[in-house]
């Protein structure tokens, strides 16, 4: 999936993405994690910040650059 | 190409998130998280599990498997690998191995001869089993040291028995009736051969004899009177003529083997042979090999030479040659030792557009003998 999205980008040239699936959210080239918990999780991406907030959140892989996470998600927001 | 050594951690926490966020802060990639109760999975790399236990001292962490490759390579061990290879041998004995010889039929004394003359040959409990041509030449052998017993014999392969089927000879001794015959000729032909075993021999070397003409009589006359009848038997061999016509195809085509050869593997079932791999040269000959058999599969590998077909043309001449040759193997299919071809002649040869025939003369030593039987009230009649 990395070497995968990394070409992506690589091709696409994007500075970030964001893919939500029905019980996943995949976040690319965040920058910063400022909160997790069971129901919120906060990312610093290059531009802005994003407020993610829902019910069971796990963090099912973890990198440098890009979070997968299982969960339901209720809510996203941004602010810059 | 380098591969990654990925192995699951466990750790024993209540708050997942930081753990999670502290291998963040350490730059730690977690590429599985498994979270079960109070303890949580880690899929992390195996060079960063030590920077793991380093860095986060609140938490302690334990090796639990390797992931991927590294997890086979660990399972495969030297005990396993001997495990396997010693099942394979065993595999292979079992199916090539025979546990019992059961001999068909109601007679117990064919029965148990037949199962000593097996047991001579190597067919016993827990012996190998025979190959096909094996097997053939051990009946063929049985067959013909007991010719007056057995008929016809069988011997079947069922998983790890051998089935073995006979049919008895039986013989019925019948008195034969006293017989009178005359030797004629089968054929036209010049006499050039006799050899008598009984009879009065009426031919000499030389001879042109007609079809039908007694060679050898069952009567033996002396002083113009028949004084005894027998059945007579010998050999006459006569110089007899044949036509024979030959059509040549003027284009053919010879193939030579370039050198470049491929390996491939075949296995015969029932339904018939089937390559394992697909055929990489395009005009190509194979030469196969039995490599092992497997219960009613047998593996064969194929040598496949590549070659080149070169398309020729015969002449006149070279292709007369050839026909003379074929035209020789056609007579020499039908004689028997010692009939030979004596002479051979060319009575005709053509060239069309797609073939070459030819026309060929032989004169051939042949045997000519016919047995014909005559009663004496027959020859009577005919004197009176």
């Amino acid at each position: 999936m990395h070497l995968y999205k990394t070409m992506k980008n690589f091709l696409l040239d994007f500075d970030y993405y964001i893919d939500i699936y029905e019980d996943k959210i995949h976040v690319f080239n965040y920058t910063d994690i400022v909160k997790l918990t069971d129901t919120e999780i906060t990312l610093t991406m290059p531009s802005f910040t994003l407020f993610l907030e829902g019910e069971h959140f796990v963090v099912k892989r973890l990198e440098k650059r890009e979070i997968l996470i299982h969960g339901i998600l209720d809510n996203v927001r941004f602010s810059r | 190409m380098k591969i990654n050594h990925y192995i699951y951690i466990k750790t024993h926490i209540r708050n997942k998130n930081r753990i999670l966020l502290k291998l963040y802060k350490a730059r730690i990639n977690v590429y599985d998280v498994i979270s079960q109760k109070d303890v949580l999975f880690l899929k992390v790399l195996e060079s960063d599990y030590k920077k793991i236990k380093k860095q986060i001292v609140t938490a302690k962490f334990y090796y639990v498997t390797d992931s991927g490759i590294f997890k086979i390579k660990k399972m495969i061990t030297p005990l396993k690998i001997f495990a396997v290879f010693l099942f394979l041998i065993l595999v292979y004995f079992l199916s090539h191995v025979i546990v019992a010889v059961d001999v068909i039929h109601s007679n117990k004394e064919i029965r148990e001869l037949v199962k000593k003359s097996l047991e001579s040959e190597g067919i016993h409990f827990l012996s190998f089993k025979k190959g096909y041509s094996e097997l053939q030449e051990i009946k063929e052998k049985i067959l013909n040291s007991y010719k007056d017993k057995l008929e016809w014999l069988e011997i079947e392969s069922e998983g790890m028995r051998y089935i073995v089927r006979i049919e008895e000879r039986i013989i019925n001794h019948y008195e034969e009736e006293e017989k009178f015959c005359h030797i004629v000729a089968s054929k036209s032909g010049i006499v050039s051969n006799v050899k008598s075993t009984k009879g009065e021999i009426l031919v000499h070397d030389g001879q042109y004899v007609s079809e039908g003409d007694v060679l050898i009589s069952g009567q033996v006359v002396y002083n113009e009177e028949v004084k005894n009848n027998v059945c007579a038997s010998g050999e006459v061999l006569a110089e007899v003529w044949y036509e024979t016509s030959v059509s040549l195809p003027i284009h053919y085509s010879t193939k030579t083997r370039t050198g470049k050869k491929r390996n491939n593997f075949a296995i015969e079932t029932d339904s018939g042979k089937h390559k394992i791999f697909k055929s990489r040269l395009k005009n190509y000959e194979t030469e196969e090999k039995v490599l092992f058999r497997f219960f009613d599969f047998t593996f064969y590998k194929y040598t496949e030479y590549e070659v080149n077909e070169k398309p020729e043309e015969y002449t006149l001449e070279s292709g007369v040659e050839k026909a003379l040759i074929l035209a020789d193997e056609k007579v020499n299919a039908k004689l028997k030792y010692p009939e030979i071809i004596k002479t051979r002649k060319v009575l005709k040869k053509s060239i069309n557009d797609s073939t070459i025939e030819v026309e060929v003369f032989y004169a051939v030593i042949e045997n000519i003998t016919k047995q014909v039987t005559f009663s004496i009230e027959e020859v009577e009649e005919e004197g009176s």
